[in-house]
């Protein structure tokens, strides 16, 4: 078995007005695995994504992600460019006048020198499909368009993880069907946070609920998700493909 | 522009004018935008314009009982008139023909510290998010029935938008920061493509070198 690309014990957070919105909990995630993180609305989803990102205050016994330790000295800055996360809403995310400018605005960040970022942006589009719109101006986009620019801002940072908050929402089908193929034909570490069962069915091994800040249920997929009282339990509903198909 | 702003006479700032409106053109930026703004810029200038030729003492050119028009208010308020005009033109040319994200990229070029750059570029981020935010709630005023009139009513309602568009605004800006920062954002403005000169851009700048110490020279041998 892989050594754990994620390995995090006794994780909580709060809120500036205290509220906690995570709970000693504790995750390990294999490199290269799929990962749903399933919950209601408040489960503390998001506040994952943004302590592994690094992107706020947070404690913990260990925090590892991809070989930093972010407990060690101002290690959690280096987090950025190993978890890359993307947001709910595509337009927090994108900023710039050009889907290219703003698909490089991660790799200038680390640094590279403009060939290779340039390299890497036409890969990235590439992979999203969306090489013939790097001129466009990004808010002029549809909403799935948007969704797969902002994903290829991911990609171009070339990071270890991919932390995907609700990738299908406010997508029409045929945009979740390219967001779904993108993903299943990419190779990073993913989590996925999502209430659409079925794409986390579709492109995830293995799922996690978690409720109120803590963490209630760790397994397989096809598991969690045709499990009837368990997902109730948590004002979730068995998705309808597994009702069909138990 | 600064050339512009020194001068004195007023037919060496009509003369700046004609050249700035020549470099509107030139630049083929939107003439009815511009025009729109020349306009508004008039107004708020005619503000200072009109009492000029009244408060300052001269040879009279014109007098109505206690008011008295002079020959040197005229010329002054003439040439910050023509001044003023020339100046917003060519500024307006500078806005009109690139887009603000290459204006920042240029001022980047020209040596705007990192910090500086990346705070003008998010405001105006944020301002533009700003108005799409309004616009949407607007609508959403207008779908429950809400019609803006004059009655109190009206701006209270107003005022309860504003307030909660900065509350959104707070939040959203919270959410862009942090986005910002998932990529690796340090405070620094970068770009894909830099600013280089190019021998167009190194001609267009001792062309307007030209014109500036044209009209400074024919300004000092005027008002000599």
């Amino acid at each position: 078995m892989n050594a754990p690309i994620i390995k995090i014990l006794k994780l909580s957070h709060s809120y500036a007005n205290g509220t906690k919105s995570l709970e000693l909990i504790d995750i390990n995630i294999i490199e290269g695995e799929s990962v749903a993180i399933i919950g209601p609305n408040g489960a503390g989803k998001t506040s994952l994504f943004l302590c592994i990102a690094g992107l706020v205050s947070f404690t913990a016994t260990e925090f590892e992600v991809s070989g930093i330790n972010a407990l060690q000295g101002n290690n959690k800055t280096l987090l950025p460019k190993k978890a890359a996360l993307l947001f709910q809403d595509s337009d927090d995310q994108l900023f710039c006048p050009t889907v290219e400018e703003d698909v490089a605005f991660g790799p200038l960040n680390q640094g590279l020198g403009i060939f290779e970022v340039k390299q890497r942006v036409e890969l990235a589009l590439a992979k999203v499909g969306l090489l013939e719109k790097r001129e466009k101006v990004p808010h002029q986009l549809s909403g799935g368009e948007k969704r797969r620019v902002a994903l290829a801002g991911l990609l171009a940072m070339n990071p270890d993880i991919l932390l995907l908050d609700e990738p299908s929402q406010f997508l029409d089908h045929r945009s979740r069907r390219a967001l779904i193929n993108i993903l299943n034909e990419n190779t990073h570490t993913k989590l996925i946070a999502t209430h659409d069962f079925e794409l986390a069915l579709e492109t995830c091994t293995r799922a996690i609920i978690l409720d109120q800040g803590k963490i209630f249920a760790d397994g397989s997929a096809k598991t969690i998700f045709s499990d009837a009282s368990l997902l109730n339990n948590h004002g979730m509903e068995v998705p309808y493909s597994q009702k069909l198909n138990p | 522009m600064l050339s512009i702003a020194f001068l004195k006479s007023s037919i060496i700032a009509m003369l700046g004018l004609f050249l700035a409106l020549s470099l509107l053109i030139f630049t083929r930026t939107d003439l009815s935008w511009s025009m729109s703004r020349i306009l508004w810029i008039l107004f708020g200038v005619l503000v200072f314009i009109i009492p000029t030729p009244f408060l300052i003492p001269g040879k009279p050119l014109a007098q109505w009982g206690v008011l008295t028009i002079s020959y040197e208010g005229v010329e002054t308020a003439s040439a910050i008139f023509f001044r003023c005009l020339a100046v917003s033109t060519l500024a307006l040319a500078m806005i009109g023909s690139a887009t603000l994200y290459d204006l920042i990229r240029g001022a980047r070029g020209l040596g705007l510290s990192g910090k500086i750059s990346s705070i003008f570029w998010l405001s105006i981020r944020h301002l533009d998010l700003l108005s799409h935010e309004f616009k949407r709630m607007r609508v959403a005023l207008r779908a429950r029935g809400f019609k803006m009139n004059s009655g109190l009513g009206s701006y209270k309602q107003l005022a309860k938008l504003s307030a909660n568009l900065l509350v959104r605004a707070l939040d959203r800006s919270e959410r862009v920061g942090l986005a910002i920062r998932a990529r690796g954002f340090q405070g620094n403005f970068t770009s894909l493509y830099q600013a280089k000169t190019t021998w167009r851009d190194t001609c267009f700048f001792l062309a307007m070198l030209s014109f500036a110490t044209l009209l400074l020279g024919l300004d000092f041998w005027i008002t000599q």
